[in-house]
């Protein structure tokens, strides 16, 4: 999983710095590029409590990532570059940031606002 | 909607536009279709979304509003004063919020919005009146004011402030306004190129301009000037001023009954095609700086009188047998000719093409009838200029989609950008000499646009009338007497040889400066810098008065545009960091004195070929 978000959050940087920084708008089409290791990854948030949350948490966790897929879905639905940059750089990567902060665990993300 | 937000925007507003405002608020019938709704991001920002049909789009992050407008503004870096910021699709405001708060009030911003409705709704929710209420923001909204678009892009984007010029797009905007902004920003971008085009074509003619004044002045020494051909040149007959446009090839040949009837002038594209039809004009005209001497090339035009600016084409002017006739163009040197023999060069007015002048000219001379002849200013069989002028055929082109204005004889004429600046300069110049004097003026040409003011007649038919005394013009023209006397022409002839050493001085002077800006650029910060930086600068002011206070330093002025180029483009950047500014001031002063020494020499070996053998 490690690995896999490390690869995603690497072609979101890409894709939103790219924009942002040297006004590439070829976002929609790498962003669609990336679907299947999106499902990939959160259908593992998906498969059940994995991290041993209250389940009150786990709702809240479980909804979020629901949330996310269907932005990104709704966000190609509409070939919305827009809505597909924000649900990538401040939604699914809020995600991915569970396994690439350094130090952080499965025990801190209880902590985590989102 | 909020009333009090709209007319809180609209107050705001109408500090610098209230025009614009009114318009705003009498709106009343929209043809954009686009709805616009209004949600509140995760971070606490007031986002649209617009939707068309069943697509709907966002205008600004859902989970992060504020990051993405932060990000952009770092990209943005920076921005000088006058900096021209064209923001295209004013969104939620965000982008035009932070751009307002972060940039001084001297940057120019300019937000086009292709939907009224977004720029409405806009308006009614989001309160800009702080940021609309302290600079000067246009604002171009389809449906309102899109025609301003080109006269505010022509004030605001200048040569000077190129560098800093900034284009950007709204995120989302090209996804359904994809039409409006590339008609927009292909506007910006001519604009551009015929920014640098001029820039250019002043730079590719200011040699040539240089090269071309030094070389005529020995011509300009024999004291022959407009004025004195208008003392020359009886003006109870017609005057007749043949030009080289597409439809006088189909009555040339008239012509040969005007001969010693009307004064004939002729455009120097002219030539070619009055020479070949057997025509010789009394004079012709030519003003630009590299017109090719191919267009007057042929066998018995170097006999002709020519008149001319003092920057005139050199070659064309050397190759000329006969009197050369000049007028005053604003230049130094043969203008302190005249001057210092208290005498005066007139001038003529310009209107941009050589027959606008040559018409100035006949009207200033006094003539009451002025004929026009091959002055189509307009396509005519789908050609630009007469037959043998630039091509012995000329070829046909394309007038589709040409802008069209009224023609002498059918409704419409297709035509050029630069045939209509000469055909309304041809209207205003027409009305303002009826003004002053008993005039006509009559188009003879076969075709073409129509000129206002001017009577239609067939050329036969106005020469029959008015051509009925005979007078030898050329003859009147050999006869003309110089303005000056043997003892001022040599006068004149000896400052002209005191020209190269001027050149030597303003190296020189060049030189000293170049010392001054490298002593600038050691300078600290500090009192001791202060007082130091201040005696460097006097030196500064001094040295570049003495080289400005010459007459020949306009040559040198003219020739490095490279070097004002860096000057007029510093003036626009300024750095708060003194020490920093003055390095950089410094820097661009080593720069333009290098060029200014560089350009010094080369005027200077040009005066000592062409100045120093006037005998």
């Amino acid at each position: 999983m490690e690995e896999l978000a490390r690869e995603l959050s690497v072609a979101i940087d890409n894709i939103c710095g790219g924009y942002h920084y040297y006004k590439d708008e070829n976002v929609l089409n790498r962003s669609l590029g990336l679907a299947g290791r999106i499902q990939t990854f959160c259908s593992h948030f998906l498969q059940g409590n994995v991290f041993g949350m209250e389940e009150a948490e786990y709702e809240g966790l479980e909804r979020y990532v629901t949330g996310v897929l269907e932005d990104y879905v709704e966000a190609a639905k509409h070939q919305d570059m827009v809505y597909m940059m924000d649900t990538l750089d401040y939604g699914l990567r809020e995600l991915l940031d569970i396994y690439m902060d350094a130090g952080a665990g499965e025990e801190d993300y209880g902590n985590r606002d989102i | 909607m909020g009333t009090g937000i709209f007319e809180q925007n609209l107050k705001a507003m109408e500090k610098w536009y209230p025009g614009f405002a009114a318009m705003l608020r009498e709106k009343k019938e929209l043809k954009d279709t686009t709805e616009v709704f209004t949600e509140q991001s995760w971070d606490g920002e007031l986002i649209f979304r617009i939707q068309q049909g069943e697509r709907r789009l966002y205008l600004g992050g859902k989970r992060n509003a504020k990051k993405p407008v932060e990000m952009w503004l770092e990209r943005l870096g920076a921005l000088p004063k006058y900096a021209p910021v064209f923001l295209f699709g004013a969104g939620s405001g965000a982008y035009l919020k932070a751009l307002a708060g972060s940039t001084g009030k001297e940057v120019n911003i300019v937000v086009y919005e292709p939907s009224i409705r977004i720029f409405l709704h806009l308006l009614h929710e989001v309160d800009l009146s702080e940021e609309i209420e302290g600079r000067p923001i246009a604002f171009i909204v389809e449906e309102i004011n899109a025609e301003e678009f080109e006269p505010v892009m022509n004030k605001v984007v200048v040569f000077e402030n190129l560098v800093f010029f900034k284009e950007e797009i709204h995120p989302n905007y090209k996804e359904w306004f994809a039409g409006e902004l590339t008609e927009k920003i292909k506007l910006l971008q001519r604009n551009i190129e015929k920014i640098l085009m001029n820039e250019n074509t002043g730079r590719r003619f200011s040699a040539y301009l240089a090269n071309n004044i030094l070389s005529n002045m020995k011509y300009v020494c024999e004291g022959y000037h407009t004025k004195g051909l208008m003392q020359a040149i009886p003006t109870d007959a017609p005057a007749i001023l043949v030009s080289a446009g597409p439809s006088l090839n189909k009555n040339v040949h008239e012509l040969k009954k005007a001969k010693n009837k009307a004064f004939i002038v002729a455009v120097d594209t002219a030539i070619k095609p009055l020479i070949r039809a057997g025509i010789k004009p009394d004079v012709f005209l030519t003003i630009d700086a590299r017109k090719p001497f191919a267009l007057v090339d042929i066998e018995g035009a170097e006999t002709i009188p020519v008149i001319a600016p003092t920057c005139a084409c050199a070659a064309i002017i050397e190759n000329q047998k006969g009197k050369k006739i000049f007028y005053n163009d604003g230049y130094g040197i043969p203008f302190h000719i005249y001057s210092m023999n208290g005498k005066v060069l007139p001038d003529v007015s310009s209107g941009g093409s050589v027959a606008c002048s040559a018409f100035s000219m006949l009207y200033k001379m006094g003539f009451r009838t002025i004929i026009l002849v091959g002055q189509d200013l307009a396509y005519s069989d789908n050609k630009s200029h007469a037959d043998g002028t630039f091509q012995e055929k000329m070829p046909e082109e394309n007038t589709k989609n040409m802008i069209k204005v009224k023609g002498n004889y059918v409704d419409e004429v297709p035509t050029r950008r630069d045939f209509r600046v000469f055909l309304e300069w041809f209207n205003m110049y027409i009305k303002g000499a009826k003004e002053h004097r008993d005039i006509r003026v009559i188009n003879a040409t076969e075709g073409g646009a129509f000129i206002e003011g001017t009577e239609l007649w067939a050329l036969k038919d106005i020469i029959a009338e008015t051509c009925q005394k005979e007078v030898c013009f050329s003859e009147k023209i050999e006869q003309m007497e110089s303005a000056f006397s043997e003892e001022e022409r040599k006068k004149a002839v000896e400052y002209l040889h005191t020209i190269p050493a001027e050149y030597e001085e303003i190296r020189k002077n060049a030189k000293l400066l170049e010392k001054a800006y490298r002593n600038m650029k050691k300078v600290s910060a500090g009192s001791k810098g202060k007082r130091e930086l201040q005696k460097i600068l006097k030196r500064i002011k001094k040295l570049t008065n003495q080289c400005r206070r010459r007459e020949a330093y306009q040559l040198v002025d003219m020739t490095m545009v490279p070097a004002e180029y860096i000057i007029r483009s510093e003036y626009f950047l300024e750095n708060e960091n003194t020490e920093e500014n003055i390095k950089e001031i410094a820097r661009e002063g080593i720069l333009y004195t290098e060029i200014l020494q560089e350009c010094a020499e080369l005027l200077k070996k040009i005066a000592e070929e062409k100045l120093l053998p006037i005998a």
